[in-house]
């Protein structure tokens, strides 16, 4: 008895004094956070064609991953904004709450109908229910109490790229004058979702680092400070931060998701103000923003002001009336010329919002006003003539969302000050338990004018265009659903490399079968025919219009082979068609594999796809594992094998490592890439290393 | 005309105007075969008149089946023209022919879904979705999609006792909107 005593009350102490016994327990089961968050960003972005910046976009799901919603205290609105939960599971938990009070546990939520094993598994990652204390805490003790995050990148390509090669400065080419490593620097604090401020610096591939022409070392730097629901005050931002109203059309910073198979995700539901963390080197504001409270009514004040990267013209017959013809989205200062545009024209941006919110309701007003120190003057090709032309750019715009019922009603209509309008309406209406319907009409002229927009749109511009969206989700049986939706869209004036009004459609159809938590599998087809020049190569007439034609059948299996191990398979085949080009395939086939001990302190991750891709036009799209905070979606063209390793180590609980290798081999190419960035060879191979210190 | 043996109708319907027009007189007859199993057939006139040209008119036949999977689910399919019949003797041009074969799943009193294909002889196949909601007593909703050509339509229906209206609007990708106006009666 005296030794098993002696034996037991150590391990008792031992439990007790980590606490932790049920989370080791869980953490076995339980998949890496990264895996969660990764396979939550792929289901938002994977539908996207362009190959934009995800960072932002992930910085708002890993928010929440950090500071959990407190389920006794969530608004709908708050829930609205976890990507898991559909409409009718909010309303099911908001019934739940005002039914049996509190949550005792999150593990009551699986007493909640409308939420099935697999919402509820994701949601115990973002959301919790705790007795948060934060706003009665001091500044300094939240300042002393919070937690600190320092994370390095260092990424390298193996191949050397033309640009860095010393000759062509003699030759008289253009030349990148840094070295080809990238470097990240990432300091967060944050207390909860109530202080948090930081740092982020990053040198791109080819930029200078402590020299030349960025002697202050990285490239881009960027500061934040919020603080958060302090007495009247809900929102007090410094530094950088996105600020989005409404339904993202009068004013919208930062990226959204645009049509996925998340057919119902149709209605924004933005954070008015949130920090700004990434390192996408376009689109935040810079300055400060301030949301008061008023009883039911919120008013938000913004002010932004900061020197942008921009196609300049200067013209030397006028001084003073030098123009710049387009923003610099990608954030790289690498050549000469890309260093002589940096940072040349500053652009201010005041707003206001007010916001008046109830239980069922809320409306919103939103003014902004764009100025910039230089002309700003699109080119004078004829599909941009309705362009913004000018120095000053008001808009203005009103937004509701409410409910009837089930029914929920949401909408904005904006103008702009050149008299352009926009205007953006839907409806989300539950039609059974197993089913749900969301409508959106669209309508944006030709000539609305905006600075940044993010709203539900096939274009992401937010002008020329008019498209009717209906999505619906089924859930025939246990286990089992189906999405589709259908988009339908017209331009009245021209775009880019279409010389016509055109029209369009796509549509979207998926069979998801989800037998376990860990368990995915579905079939996926999408079909999009939108309008597009097809050259005739004869400058004196205009190219003709005709449909181009893109399919894409992806079959795509995820499931756990043991507690430990788990695995991918994909398989995607796009058939491209165009009356000059015929058809065009594309096939992408890969396999992941990932072992994760049981403690979750090493894993690796790895990869292994082929690829025949016959055109451009065909090419496939698929987002890959990567270091924390990282996210690429790689597009796959030409023929060829891919692989990557992606290995994470927690060394002790402050510090983890991260490193992974990728390298891509063509069969069918003696050289990839073009100008600059031309590489020699057939192969590619990246190296990317991280650290982060967390206390 | 309903009774015990078989199900009659008759109808006549007109379209065009005195330059061109097309009248088309139909009898038609519905016998429930077995308790799932419906068959419906019907026969007709069909005649074209063109401006200074000689009448055109033939026989065409079309027949429909209906069968009841379960209480929720119904399968239909429907023939039109098996015989290739043409406008009339003298031409050359067919009358089109054509077979659809249709699901309607009943998910509650309130919601049916129904999807539906198409082919037409020698033309590409059509494909159509659709959803129709009673959102209340006297309103019920629709929409639906289709194929070649890629069409929308929206629809709203008004159920006062007996009396319907209809009212539909379909949105083409090159044409535009189209509005429907429908109204019924039934006359016991």
């Amino acid at each position: 008895m005296k030794s098993a005593g002696r034996t037991l009350i150590p391990l008792f102490l031992f439990i007790l004094f980590t606490g932790v016994a049920d989370q080791v327990f869980a953490q076995y089961y339980r998949e890496p956070e990264e895996k969660v968050l990764a396979d939550l960003m792929e289901r938002w972005i994977e539908n996207s064609d362009a190959d934009i910046d995800y960072t932002d976009l992930q910085d708002q799901l890993e928010f929440y991953l950090r500071n959990k919603i407190d389920l006794n205290k969530a608004t709908r609105e708050e829930l609205q904004r976890l990507p898991m939960l559909d409409d009718p599971g909010i309303e099911a938990i908001l019934r739940h709450r005002q039914l049996f009070g509190s949550f005792i546990s999150i593990y009551e939520l699986q007493s909640i109908e409308a939420l099935d094993e697999r919402t509820i598994y994701y949601l115990s990652y973002f959301a919790a229910v705790e007795e948060s204390q934060g706003s009665q805490l001091s500044v300094m003790q939240m300042l002393s109490k919070g937690k600190h995050e320092v994370i390095a990148l260092h990424e390298n390509r193996f191949q050397r790229a033309a640009g860095y090669d010393p000759a062509r400065e003699a030759n008289g080419q253009t030349h990148y004058l840094g070295s080809p490593y990238r470097y990240l620097l990432r300091y967060r604090f944050n207390y909860g979702s109530h202080l948090s401020y930081g740092y982020t610096g990053e040198k791109d591939m080819g930029e200078q680092f402590f020299k030349g022409a960025q002697k202050q070392g990285f490239d881009f730097q960027s500061v934040h400070f919020v603080l958060r629901n302090r007495g009247r005050f809900k929102t007090i931002a410094l530094g950088d931060y996105q600020a989005n109203f409404g339904q993202g059309l009068t004013f919208g910073s930062g990226l959204a998701a645009g049509k996925s198979a998340d057919v119902l995700r149709v209605r924004r539901n933005f954070q008015t103000i949130r920090p700004y963390r990434s390192v996408n080197e376009n689109e935040f504001m810079r300055g400060v923003a301030v949301t008061y409270r008023l009883h039911a009514l919120e008013l938000t004040g913004m002010y932004s002001s900061q020197r942008i990267s921009t196609n300049f013209r200067a013209l030397d017959s006028l001084p003073g009336a030098d123009v710049f013809t387009s923003v610099q989205l990608t954030g790289l200062h690498r050549t000469p010329a890309e260093i002589l545009n940096r940072n040349n024209v500053r652009q201010t941006i005041c707003g206001a919002h007010a916001k008046w919110r109830s239980s069922n309701y809320d409306v919103g007003l939103t003014g902004v006003y764009t100025q910039y120190d230089h002309r700003f003057m699109h080119g004078d090709k004829p599909y941009q003539l309705y362009q913004f032309s000018g120095k000053h750019l008001s808009n203005f715009g009103a937004d509701y969302n409410f409910y009837i019922a089930n029914v929920n009603f949401f909408g904005e209509l904006s103008a702009s000050s050149n008299g352009g309008y926009a205007g953006i309406a839907g409806i989300a209406l539950p039609l059974h338990q197993k089913a749900d319907l969301v409508m959106a009409y669209r309508n944006f002229a030709k000539n609305y004018q905006s600075t940044f927009t993010s709203p539900f749109s096939e274009y992401r511009d937010a002008r020329n265009e008019e498209g009717y969206y209906t999505g619906l989700s089924l859930k025939p049986a246990p286990h089992w659903v189906f999405n589709t939706y259908f988009d339908l869209y017209r331009a009245q004036w021209l775009r880019y490399l279409t010389d016509g009004p055109s029209h369009g459609y796509d549509w979207l159809g998926e069979l998801q079968y989800n037998p376990t938590k860990s368990t995915q599998v579905y079939l996926r087809y999408r079909h999009e025919v939108k309008q597009g020049n097809i050259p005739n190569n004869d400058a004196a007439r205009t190219d003709e219009l005709a449909a181009l034609s893109k399919e894409n059948i992806r079959f795509h299996a995820q499931y756990k082979i043991t507690p430990s191990l788990s695995g991918k398979t994909r398989a995607e085949f796009v058939q491209y068609h165009d009356m000059l080009n015929g058809y065009q395939s594309g096939t992408l086939i890969f396999q992941d594999l990932q072992y994760t001990t049981p403690f979750k302190d090493f894993s690796v991750t790895g990869r292994v796809a082929l690829f025949a891709v016959e055109d451009a036009r065909a090419r496939v799209y698929a987002t890959e594992s990567d270091v924390l905070y990282h996210y690429a979606v790689p597009q796959y063209a030409h023929n060829g094998l891919r692989y990557y390793v992606l290995v994470h180590y927690r060394v002790t609980r402050q510090l983890d490592v991260w490193a992974r290798y990728a390298q891509t081999t063509y069969s069918d190419v003696q050289t990839i890439g073009s100008g600059t960035e031309l590489v020699q060879g057939n192969v590619l191979s990246d190296l990317r290393v991280q650290a982060r210190l967390s206390f | 005309m309903p009774s015990r043996w078989i199900n009659t109708g008759l109808s006549a319907h007109h379209f065009g105007y005195s330059l061109f027009n097309q009248q088309k007189l139909s009898a038609s007859f519905s016998k429930q075969l077995f308790s799932q199993l419906s068959l419906g057939v019907t026969l007709s006139y069909f005649s074209t008149n063109i401006s200074e040209q000689p009448h055109a008119g033939s026989i065409l036949g079309e027949a429909g089946l209906l069968y009841r999977i379960s209480s929720k689910l119904k399968l239909g399919l429907f023939l039109f023209n098996p015989t290739r019949s043409k406008y009339a003797e003298q031409l050359q041009e067919r009358i089109p022919t054509f077979v659809r074969l249709g699901l309607a799943h009943d998910v509650s009193d309130k919601l049916q879904l129904t999807a539906e294909t198409e082919q037409v002889l020698d033309r590409k196949t059509v494909w159509r979705g659709g959803v129709r909601y009673q959102l209340h007593e006297i309103l019920s909703l629709a929409v639906g999609a289709s194929n070649n050509p890629v069409y929308y339509t929206f629809g709203t229906g008004i159920r006062l006792k007996a009396f319907r209206m209809d009212f539909a609007a379909s949105m083409h990708e090159v044409l535009g909107l189209t509005p429907h106006l429908g109204l019924s009666y039934p006359v016991q």
